[in-house]
């Protein structure tokens, strides 16, 4: 649609406020660009950290005989899940960081960032759709990975199955039952598949302040480190206020200065429910739809701070 | 651009404010169902090392008590028990939700220490054996003590600690209380209420008590007519004086 312009009374585009086509089609664009990074790479990686894992759960199967076989099946299950979550954990948020870090310079760079916006695209919509972009790419790598995780802890519980049924014999009903209980507990169950999710939330709060401060900045090295910084400070940040109110006892100024921090940093230990999945506990009813909308809250913010700073920017 | 940032400051701010009781609420909840059961304290920092803090501060605690496990394992190895005691409050620390961590420093500390310095402690006199065993055993119950505190439902932990007191201390009255817990928690198996009432048969001045739980647990179906009850029962039957009218006889 075509109007004159109030200041100039020349034609000017006018652009619909919103377009999920066009936000689809950014989104689509990023992936691609992130695609040819190479990044798909990564899950070799992760494959072998996973197996790597695997193999040490064998090498410790054999030791713990004096234990009982919960503490046992516990003890060895929980390496694989460990070293496999934590990859899962460091790949999502460190790919969060860098991957949004590069989107807006690489486009710049090549100069499609103003041909895109030459067009009738407004800025907001190019965030949008780039910032859905790096999460479409994290969520296909954290499915692959959680694929591999599974049919690797699958065949783990299995082997370990064998093994203590070799050990013991010919076991009586109730220890058969008490052997399945421990397996399905520490094993495969839908539990590990919400910490994945847990891990995914994290990572897109993580892209959004990264995305915000890509806004501003001058280099992807300084987007890069701020976007680090950032998930550092919002690590230790509760830890610093519990030590500054519980410790120190702040008043006054020092309290003041302790709210303002919990208002503008966002809490990434909020997000931290990987720990207890992997011991076995089982899920707070609802904690799942409250931890997303939590993740959605402040990526609708950061992509609103986002659209504030890029808007006003001279390109 | 000022006006950009003030925008984009004021939104940061709104959100914050809405945020916060957000987060006090889903972190009430995640403390009532025990994943906060611990925070990081800073004293922890000086425990687990710079490395070890910086880890588990990133949300990989889990992480980062496997490591200190194998750790663990390998001062078992050498024999070193200060340093696998330390490991082990830190483990435990770090991820008290794991049941297994309890179980197994425990087990170190009532078990395996005690017999090596029994058996393969040359240098020390007898005296030192036992005081030195007996030291290690209570470490093993403070530890099971701790971890009761963590999962006061584990009837695993209870159980532990029955088999502690009867079998490690010579206290079977305090088995028995500690094997009773055991029994009321959910999901204890069929044996633990025949252990509690085996514990009570050897604490002196409950043997009528103990007598009735077993009369009671041996009615009670085929899963509990095991030859120690049977024994147990017979025991009592003499220690208590019961007339030949009123003793137990086996079911066909």
């Amino acid at each position: 649609m075509i109007s004159p312009s109030p200041q100039t009374g020349n034609p000017r585009i006018q652009q619909p406020g919103f377009s999920p086509v066009r936000i689809l089609a950014l989104a689509a664009s990023a992936f691609t660009q992130l695609t040819r990074m190479k990044v798909f790479y990564f899950l070799l990686v992760f494959g072998l950290v996973v197996l790597g894992a695997s193999l040490f759960v064998h090498q410790i199967t054999d030791q713990g005989l004096e234990r009982g076989f919960e503490a046992r099946i516990a003890q060895q299950l929980k390496v694989l899940k460990d070293m496999s979550t934590a990859a899962m954990s460091v790949f999502a948020s460190l790919f969060a960081i860098a991957a949004t870090a590069l989107l807006l310079p690489g486009d710049a760079e090549s100069r499609t960032l103003y041909t895109i916006l030459a067009k009738p695209v407004p800025r907001h919509e190019y965030l949008t759709g780039k910032y859905l972009g790096v999460l479409a790419v994290i969520i296909v790598i954290l499915a692959a990975m959680s694929a591999i995780f599974a049919v690797i802890l699958a065949l783990q519980q299995q082997a370990l199955l064998h093994k203590e049924l070799s050990w013991m014999g010919d076991p009586d009903p109730e220890t058969l039952e008490s052997l399945h209980t421990a397996l399905r507990q520490h094993g495969l169950n839908p539990s590990l598949f919400s910490a994945v999710a847990a891990i995914f939330l994290k990572a897109a709060v993580v892209a959004a302040v990264t995305l915000f401060l890509s806004t501003f900045a001058s280099s992807s090295l300084f987007t890069m480190i701020a976007g680090f910084a950032v998930f550092v400070i919002g690590h230790l940040l509760p830890l610093a206020i519990d030590y500054w109110t519980q410790v120190l006892h702040l008043e006054g100024p020092g309290l003041f200065f302790t709210g303002v921090l919990s208002v503008l940093v966002p809490n990434f230990q909020a997000f931290d429910i990987v720990d207890p999945v992997l011991s076995g506990e089982p899920l707070p009813p609802g904690l799942l739809p409250r931890l997303s909308a939590l993740a959605a809250g402040y990526a609708a913010t950061f992509l609103l701070m986002s659209s504030f700073v890029f808007s006003a920017r001279e390109l | 651009m000022t006006r950009a940032f003030l925008l984009a400051t004021l939104a940061l701010a709104a959100f914050g404010l809405v945020r916060l009781p957000w987060e006090a609420r889903i972190e009430a909840s995640l403390r009532a169902a025990g994943f906060r059961e611990s925070r990081l304290g800073l004293d922890l920092r000086q425990q687990a090392g710079q490395l070890g803090f910086a880890v588990a501060l990133g949300g990989f605690r889990s992480l980062a008590a496997s490591g200190l496990s194998l750790r663990a394992d390998l001062a078992f190895e050498d024999g070193d028990w200060d340093r696998l005691l330390r490991l082990h409050q830190i483990i435990t620390k770090l991820l008290p939700t794991h049941l297994g961590y309890w179980e197994t420093a425990h087990r170190h500390f009532a078990y395996d220490v005690p017999a090596y310095y029994r058996d393969h402690a040359p240098g020390l006199s007898e005296g030192e054996r036992i005081r030195y065993g007996v030291v290690a055993i209570r470490h093993g119950e403070q530890l099971l003590r701790d971890g009761i505190r963590s999962h006061p439902q584990s009837w695993r932990l209870y159980f532990a600690l029955g088999a502690l007191r009867r079998n490690r201390l010579a206290d079977p009255c305090g088995a028995a209380g500690a094997l009773a817990e055991a029994a009321r928690q959910p999901g204890a198996p069929a044996y633990v209420p025949r252990f509690h009432a085996y514990a009570l048969s050897e604490c002196p001045g409950r043997e009528s008590e103990a007598y009735t739980l077993l009369r009671r647990l041996y009615d009670a179906g085929p899963v509990h007519r095991k030859p120690t009850l049977i024994q147990k029962l017979r025991e009592l039957e003499a220690v208590l004086g019961l007339p030949a009218a009123a003793e137990f006889q086996e079911s066909p």
